[in-house]
């Protein structure tokens, strides 16, 4: 049986990688680096002196089947003229302050931790604490990569874990 | 040989002391733009232990098995107790689904493995930073020393809960 976690990390990779090569493509056209010539529609040299890897290479980063690493990136960056951070996470990470700070959850495993961390609230002094506990935990659950049985189990030992809310 | 093995209740440590362990890291977490810090404990039976800011990361990590092509969890790496960045440390093969899980899906645009061995057990330091500004770039390229003393603080008191 293969490993689900696998699964799950092939397919979001692949979605990442294109939609690094989209916003590669996008930055490189608006730097004037359009090419009628190249399939990928921009001018691969370009991206050869840029990085200093080879035509191969920046081949696969404009088809979105390899990222460069991240400190290449800044100088990408640089001289395309576009943040890092957008460069490599898209919009979540462009000084968007209200993306940035979204995540998403699958509603029955939302509901599964509300339901299962009432008695957080109602018996702990400490509710402030607890919101960020909560939200934490929340935001942690929401990128890991398996079936709900299990995240139901890791958001039980995780609640467990905050039982001392209720003895201070 | 060194084969290194996960231990027995792994995946279950690593969430069973998430309140203690959040209230360790928090103490570090948002200094030099820092905004994860896992340290992991390997025993004289070669069994691993992580405990985690950001467990989930941990958790993929090790659930999908890619943690075999990190060398930072490779004896012939950590045991030469130097500092290196995560991407350097991710094995050609699985390069690209390293540097997915672990810094694309998280966001972290630097990350840093610091190794050290304490009496007879090895701790590997994992801060890492979802920003590239030059302040926190020069922290992790250059003052792993000053990395080392965050980790050592954390580890301090998180310590009870490797033994």
């Amino acid at each position: 049986m293969k490993n689900l976690g696998m699964i799950f990390v092939a397919m979001e990779k692949i979605d990442f990688t294109k939609q690094f090569a989209a916003r590669l493509r996008d930055a490189m056209v608006a730097a004037g680096h359009h090419s009628d010539k190249s399939i990928s529609g921009v001018n691969i040299q370009t991206l050869v002196n840029i990085t200093g890897h080879s035509p191969q290479i920046c081949r696969k980063y404009l088809r979105g089947s390899a990222i460069p690493e991240p400190l290449k990136l800044i100088d990408i960056s640089t001289k395309l003229k576009v943040s890092p951070g957008w460069l490599l996470f898209g919009a979540s990470n462009n000084n968007d302050a209200r993306s940035h700070n979204q995540l998403s959850i699958d509603k029955n495993i939302l509901l599964y931790i509300l339901r299962r961390s009432n008695f957080l609230y109602d018996t702990s002094p400490q509710r402030e604490e607890v919101s960020e506990f909560l939200l934490d935990l929340i935001d942690d659950i929401s990128k890991i990569d398996t079936d709900e049985e299990q995240l139901k189990k890791i958001v039980d030992l995780a609640l467990s874990s905050a039982t001392h809310f209720r003895i201070t | 040989m060194n084969l290194i093995t996960l231990a027995p209740d792994f995946f279950s440590a690593l969430f069973r002391h998430q309140l203690n362990v959040r209230q360790v890291f928090k103490d570090v977490l948002g200094l030099y733009g820092i905004s994860h810090v896992a340290i992991t404990h390997i025993n004289e039976k070669n069994q691993l232990l992580t405990l985690s800011s950001t467990p989930s990361l941990e958790f993929n990590l090790f659930y999908s098995r890619l943690w075999r092509y990190d060398k930072t969890y490779h004896p012939s790496w950590y045991q030469q107790e130097k500092p290196a960045s995560w991407q350097s440390l991710y094995t050609a093969d699985r390069y690209d689904d390293l540097y997915f899980l672990k810094q694309v899906k998280h966001q972290y645009a630097l990350g840093l493995s610091l190794p050290i061995k304490v009496n007879h057990a090895h701790f590997i330091y994992s801060i890492a930073s979802k920003t590239i500004e030059k302040d926190n770039d020069t922290v992790f390229k250059d003052d792993h020393a000053l990395l080392y003393k965050i980790g050592h603080y954390c580890n301090n008191k998180l310590l009870p809960l490797f033994l």
